[in-house]
């Protein structure tokens, strides 16, 4: 049995060492103390630079540092994203996903940040769906391709920016709420590589048969190429199967397991997954369980967790190499390193951090 | 050999938006709730399911309107023993599957009827074993499904397939139950690991943690009721549809909505959130009292049985003002005195995305 560490709550709170040349600007959903919601741009000490109202709660973000824009997307099974303007720190355009269609809340920009890639949803047919659109033209849609499974929810984009990979989650939502489960026998969770160029798939891998009720969700890619998925258990609760992975595009699929207690607090449930600034480590959020469980990325063994209620969102430090920002549903947040924690803002503020932070290097 | 401890070292960040109630209370809520309410009501769900099965055997060899009565008067104190438990959809009632089983119920695309139907058309023999019929379809093996057997549009003409149908579920009905009684009193069971939150805990590291999970579970009382039981059943034109209330078949509908209330109201009131949240909401006590009154004048006022008198003005009214009551103590629970007591049932947490 592992000991927790209580390093108490309000004692701690002040801004978090700094360093210089890096502004750190972070991007986020929240809910705000009046239950409205917002995007909020903040700095690597927490201070709200920009606070963007919407109508909607969100979700993830994509960032073009070409385009010095990002895009934050309504959680499933929302309709609209949000252009920001990073330079005057404005909403600048909302997408509105075309009819029949929904988006699940994630996107990113093609390297040149020409073209926006968004997970959808035909509502009709349940086939889950990567629209474009061009940022060139207002954001028109300039066309779609299969995402290669039903349900996606993120997809990234490789290295050499000519293919993405899509985590289709598997589970096919009702049109009429977009998020109550259909289907849960006939779920196929994958992984789908997609060539640009062309939009074809290039390369799926499903899970195997006693996963088969795995549902794979978020990713992020680590310093040696593999991508990391987080998913989601639907089966009994009981049960403690593996909800973190990796995948070496050209190869398999292997799943990493938790140890106890671990496994079993984390109550099968990975809300995101974020590399650090180098990608050496990599950040699995399991918000149910209050729990972060940081992976070295290099041997696929479990370097430190942090233990932080209603955890979700997690993405590279405000300016340590090795380490993450953490985000809570309690309005906190964290500088986390291997070396310890310290808040970088309070909780208290009534504000709700979304699932996804995103960090904005400039 | 340092560097490798500081890896494993777990780091705790407490969030404590006010003067939040301390790990003692917390703990002693979870006791009180946990050893008050949760473990007697399994214990009372075992003792109603046990009856359930020499009820329907007496019936199937004697189905006169005695032993009709006898049997619904059985079945109706499952429901309301079932009643007390049904929201708390963690631990030994999640696992296993053991709610569905237990009771199908909302079955918005009629896959109990549609499987129900099938099965008496062609009878299997095999599922009359109840250890068999608990590894079937999670629609065929429990309460909504024995309600339809005995007390559905076919009850007059009880063939003998139905009534040994009825018995296995029965038998399953009281084999889950047991399970489940189990499940939270053995050692190690949930009722150890919500005792002994902390830093040693597997589950749960802290009271509040434990709190937490109670906290959800009312909050989700309250929301079956008003959305499952209640809002399905009033048409939004201002008509109603009866049939979208539980158990009016066997006309269990009205105790097991009473029951519903009273098992609410049992554990808020052990719970004592007001207690436990700053001196300044100790008013909200005396506000949950009067909203839960409101909520059973309000069955009250809408007559009985409901199933007849939801269609009339008065009984709508009356299903109404409890509605109306019941989302006032919700709000009062979720949005003012959870935070106030230092609890929360999470923004990411319950997002399932």
């Amino acid at each position: 049995m592992q000991a927790v560490a209580a390093l108490g709550g309000t004692g701690l709170i002040g801004p978090a060492l700094g360093a210089i040349g890096d502004t750190g600007l972070y991007v986020s959903g929240c809910r705000q103390a009046d239950g409205s919601f917002a995007a909020v741009l903040f700095d690597r000490r927490g201070r709200d630079l920009a606070v963007l109202p919407v109508e909607t709660r969100l979700h993830d973000t994509a960032h073009s540092r070409v385009l010095n824009r990002a895009v934050i997307f309504a959680r499933r099974p929302g309709t609209l994203a949000f252009v920001i303007d990073l330079d005057s720190r404005r909403l600048e355009r909302t997408i509105a996903s075309p009819p029949g269609r929904h988006f699940y809340g994630h996107g990113v920009f093609s390297k040149d940040g020409r073209i926006l890639y968004a997970t959808e949803n035909d509502f009709a047919s349940g086939a889950g769906l990567i629209g474009l659109y061009d940022s060139s033209d207002s954001y028109r849609r300039v066309g779609e391709f299969p995402s290669g499974g039903v349900g996606p929810h993120e997809l990234l984009l490789q290295p050499d920016g000519r293919s993405l990979i899509v985590a289709n989650g598997g589970i096919r939502t009702n049109p009429e709420t977009g998020r109550e489960k259909l289907d849960l026998d006939r779920m196929v969770s994958s992984l789908t590589r997609i060539e640009l160029a062309h939009g074809t798939i290039t390369e799926s891998v499903a899970l195997p048969k006693e996963l088969q009720l795995l549902s794979l969700r978020h990713l992020a890619i680590d310093a040696t190429g593999a991508v990391w998925f987080g998913a989601q258990w639907e089966g009994d609760p009981g049960e403690t199967p593996p909800i973190v992975g990796r995948y070496r595009p050209g190869s398999s699929l292997s799943t990493l397991m938790l140890p106890e207690p671990l496994a079993r607090v984390s109550q099968g449930y990975v809300g995101s997954v974020a590399s650090d600034a180098r990608g050496d480590l990599v950040a699995t959020s399991c918000p149910k369980g209050g729990r972060i469980i940081v992976w070295e990325a290099q041997t696929g063994k479990i370097a430190g967790v942090a233990a932080l209620e209603d955890g979700c969102g997690v993405a590279p430090a405000p300016a340590r190499k090795r380490g993450f920002a953490m985000s809570s549903g309690g309005g906190l947040l964290i500088d986390w390193s291997l070396e310890g924690a310290s808040p970088i803002a309070s909780g208290g503020s009534g504000r709700s951090w979304d699932n996804h932070l995103r960090k904005i290097l400039s | 050999m340092i560097r490798v401890l500081c890896f494993l070292a777990i780091l705790v960040l407490c969030y404590s938006p006010v003067r939040a109630a301390t790990p003692e209370e917390h703990a002693k809520a979870v006791a009180r709730v946990v050893d008050g309410a949760i473990v007697p009501a399994f214990g009372a769900l075992e003792t109603a399911t046990a009856k359930l099965k020499p009820a329907t055997e007496s019936f199937c060899r004697q189905p006169d309107p005695v032993h009709r009565e006898a049997l619904r008067a059985a079945f109706i104190e499952v429901l309301k023993r079932w009643a007390h438990v049904d929201f708390l959809l963690f631990g030994p009632l999640a696992e296993s599957q053991r709610v569905e089983r237990f009771a199908f119920w909302p079955d918005s695309s009629g896959a109990g009827a549609r499987q129900m139907r099938r099965l008496r058309a062609k009878p299997d023999p095999a599922l009359l074993d109840p250890q068999r019929l608990g590894r079937s379809s999670a629609a065929i093996q429990g309460l909504p499904a024995f309600e339809a057997l005995l007390f559905g549009d076919n009850a007059t003409a009880v063939k003998d397939y139905d009534c040994k149908l009825a018995v296995a579920i029965a038998a399953n009905l009281e084999q889950l139950s047991t399970e489940m009684v189990r499940g939270w009193t053995d050692p190690g069971g949930w009722r150890a690991l919500m005792l002994s939150a902390g830093p040693a805990n597997s589950y749960y590291a802290a009271p509040r943690e434990a709190a937490n999970e109670l906290l959800k579970a009312v909050l989700t009382g309250f929301v079956q009721l008003r959305d499952q039981r209640l809002l399905a059943a009033l048409a939004k034109e201002g008509g109603a549809r009866p049939e979208k209330l539980p158990y009016w078949r066997s006309g269990g509908t009205d105790a097991y909505l009473e029951a519903t209330l009273a098992a609410l109201k049992q554990f808020v009131d052990l719970f004592d959130l007001p207690g436990l949240a700053d001196p300044d909401m100790a008013s909200a006590k005396s506000s949950i009292d009067v909203q839960f009154k409101r909520a059973e004048e309000g069955l009250a006022m809408a007559g009985h049985p409901l199933r007849e008198t939801i269609a009339t003005p008065a009984g709508r009214a009356g299903v109404q003002q409890l509605l109306a009551a019941m989302k006032i103590v919700q709000d009062l629970i979720g949005v003012q005195l959870a935070p106030a007591a230092g609890l929360s049932v999470g923004f990411n947490a319950l997002d399932g995305d």
